[in-house]
């Protein structure tokens, strides 16, 4: 049945037409890409990683996207995070360190200014930046910035802002560092998430 | 087929002059957009108008009359002429010409020997267009004058003949001569070039003297000049007084962004690039307030230095790093003038190709990119990772300040993603542990002796008792017994 729709240029599947409108960098979690719009990433738009703190799974399920990107010449840069990354396990992960830069300002206002640059430059970029929980605008900013670039923008905020409105384009949530992920928004996904998505 | 007969029988011409008679007015101009602009000269209570924009021109306004007078036809911006801007201002076009001749001087305008250059610039016509545009771009408007002695170039330039132009009807009062001679010899009904050569030499040196002889000898090249020729300084220096005391970096930004634009040309001309500039702001003195203007003391100087990461003469570029450095800069007084400096120019090299493999990456937007960073944030602010071979956790990395290749494999044990700057001390019963230990030990050779027992833990309390539960990378000091987290999973 699935060959007949498969092989069958007439039969035309929404999902397919979805998933080919948003371009992506491939997660390499295979459950998470399967669900994703375009099966990864989105490139070129925000996306939120909502977690309590540091710990919580943030960095598996990153590496394979940053030693992905890093490999294909992009930089990986950390942006004003709580405690900076240990080089010798970007290294472990595949993450090339020339392309590896960590941003380390005392203020969100530059911390913000320096990713929008970033995004808003013709250097493909990985940009990891920090925010405040309350800072409406700042997303709305990285969200600007990324727009349409080659880039991949993702902002950490306190799991406290799920409940609130984000511009960002796929928002997951780290509940704990062995539960399932939580898509709580997906731009892209042809239905709406009234129950979070929970990816194993 | 006869026109262009006359331009292959002609050689071209050896010089080249270069008159700026509007260098008063186009100084003020390249300042200022709006309004009528006028630039006086002489005593302040009987100032009479030296130059006028085409806004001032258009009320009416013409050189030489009274300010008082001018200023009853329309609303002037009044300027005095600043003799020391001007010469400021032919230097730095000297030194722009140098990038086509090593061989320039500076008088009243420029003179440039272009019989080597026209070879290299692709030939006369490729020459003048490139040389005009530069001016042009620069906001200079320059009056050429070619010829085959310094001197004849400088007369058709003041004179604005072209280059086949005859010099025999331009008159005399285009030429240096002493105004007095040229009125004497106007008395006797001689007006122009041709004319004085008509006049038998030995009479003319009589009664005006040898320097007319050797000028009209000059004029035909039968008498070598001597021409002080221009070398340009290995340092760059320019000043620029503000129209008005100005105290917002804002406002500030398109006087410096002139400023800059003529350096990136000199650049250019010099095919070299700057690794550091400095913007020196002269302020106006601290108690009065409006103090006098004339050289500042150093304590009312405000000095801002720029570097770049690598040397560059994009005048942008420049501009957009300055620009970065003055959005979070204040003055505490407002500034009188700018002073721009360049101590060293280095040698400008085309920038490195080797940081990416991937052809499809822009590599020129990377290190723009950085230096904006840079500039903005302090280049403490940015940090590159390095491994380091060592046992102990914290001595395993670095985060430099600049790029290092690294070429050591990392250590196949897990490790934490993110590790604390300073290990803090932990209750341990706060921790659930969730791996055996792993011993780590060393530093004995430097005077940080470690032996500590690695663990993967599980925080299940916080201080403010809330069970969390990240993944923690934590060790039990072994010396003293005591526990501290170091890292995040």
């Amino acid at each position: 049945m699935h060959a007949l729709i498969d092989n069958n240029p007439a039969i035309w599947r929404a999902r397919d037409a979805l998933q080919r409108r948003v371009p992506a960098q491939p997660t390499r979690h295979a459950a998470l890409d399967a669900v994703l719009p375009g099966g990864g990433w989105p490139v070129g738009m925000l996306s939120e990683i909502l977690a309590p703190q540091l710990g919580f799974g943030e960095f598996a399920l990153l590496a394979p996207m940053l030693a992905e990107r890093s490999r294909q010449g992009h930089r990986v840069v950390f942006v004003h995070p709580p405690c900076p990354p240990y080089a010798p396990t970007l290294a472990q992960h595949g993450i090339a360190l020339d392309q590896v830069l960590l941003i380390d300002v005392a203020q969100e206002r530059d911390a913000l200014w320096a990713s929008e640059q970033i995004l808003a430059s013709r250097t493909p970029a990985a940009v990891l930046v920090w925010v405040d929980a309350a800072n409406e605008r700042a997303l709305r900013r990285l969200a600007l910035a990324a727009e349409g670039g080659q880039s991949l923008a993702i902002a950490f905020r306190p799991l406290s802002a799920a409940s609130t409105i984000s511009p960002a384009a796929l928002r997951v949530c780290l509940d704990a560092p062995d539960a399932p992920l939580r898509i709580i928004k997906a731009r892209g996904l042809n239905c709406t998430l009234a129950q979070p998505l929970l990816v194993p | 087929m006869l026109a262009p007969l006359q331009d292959t029988a002609i050689a071209p011409p050896r010089w080249l002059h270069i008159a700026l008679p509007q260098l008063a007015i186009d100084l003020v101009e390249r300042l200022h957009v709006q309004g009528a602009h006028v630039v006086v000269d002489g005593p302040v209570q009987r100032a009479t108008i030296y130059a006028a924009n085409a806004a001032a021109l258009a009320a009416g306004v013409q050189p030489g009359m009274r300010l008082a007078a001018a200023q009853a036809l329309t609303a002037l911006i009044v300027h005095r002429r600043n003799p020391q801007a001007e010469t400021q201002a032919l230097e730095h076009l000297a030194a722009y010409a140098y990038g086509f001749t090593s061989r320039v001087a500076v008088d009243t305008g420029l003179t440039l020997e272009i019989g080597a250059s026209m070879r290299l610039f692709g030939g006369f016509d490729a020459l003048h267009d490139a040389l005009g545009r530069g001016f042009i771009a620069q906001g200079f408007r320059a009056v050429f004058g070619y010829g085959d002695s310094p001197s004849a170039a400088r007369l058709r330039a003041v004179a604005m003949r072209d280059r086949f132009a005859p010099l025999g009807p331009i008159p005399l009062n285009a030429s240096p001569l002493d105004p007095r001679v040229i009125a004497t010899l106007a008395a006797t009904g001689v007006h122009t070039h041709g004319e004085l050569a008509r006049l038998p030499k030995s009479g003319v040196a009589r009664r005006f003297g040898q320097r007319v002889v050797d000028y009209l000898s000059r004029l035909q090249g039968e008498l070598p000049e001597a021409l002080t020729l221009f070398r340009p300084p290995d340092r760059y220096y320019a000043w620029l007084e503000l129209p008005a005391p100005c105290a917002n970096t804002e406002a500030l930004a398109f006087p410096i962004q002139r400023m800059l634009a003529d350096l990136a040309a000199q650049l250019t001309a010099r095919d070299g690039g700057v690794e550091r500039f400095t913007l020196r702001f002269a302020l106006e003195k601290g108690f009065t307030g409006r103090g006098e203007r004339g050289t500042p003391a150093d304590s009312d100087v405000v000095r801002l230095d720029i570097g770049l990461l690598e040397a560059s003469r994009d005048a942008e570029r420049l501009f957009a790093l300055t620009r970065a450095r003055l959005d979070r800069f204040t003055l505490p007084r407002a500034a009188l003038g700018i002073h721009l400096e360049v101590a060293r120019l280095p040698a400008f090299t085309p920038a490195a190709s080797d940081l990416f493999d991937d052809p499809s990456i822009d590599k020129t937007a990377l290190k723009p990119l950085l230096e904006r960073l840079s500039a903005r944030l302090g280049s403490a602010s940015l940090r590159y990772p390095q491994l380091v071979a060592e046992h102990r956790i914290e001595f395993a990395q670095r985060w430099d300040r600049t790029p290092v290749a690294p070429t050591m494999a990392p250590a196949k044990a897990p490790r934490p993603a993110w590790l604390l700057p300073k290990p803090v001390p932990i209750r341990i019963d706060d921790f659930r542990l969730l791996s055996n230990a792993e011993r780590i030990e060393g530093g004995w050779w430097d005077d940080q002796d470690q032996r500590r027992d690695y663990y993967w833990a599980d925080v299940i309390r916080t201080r403010s008792g809330q069970a969390v539960h990240a993944r923690a990378y934590v060790f039990q000091d072994l010396k003293q017994r005591t526990w501290f987290l170091q890292g995040w999973g």
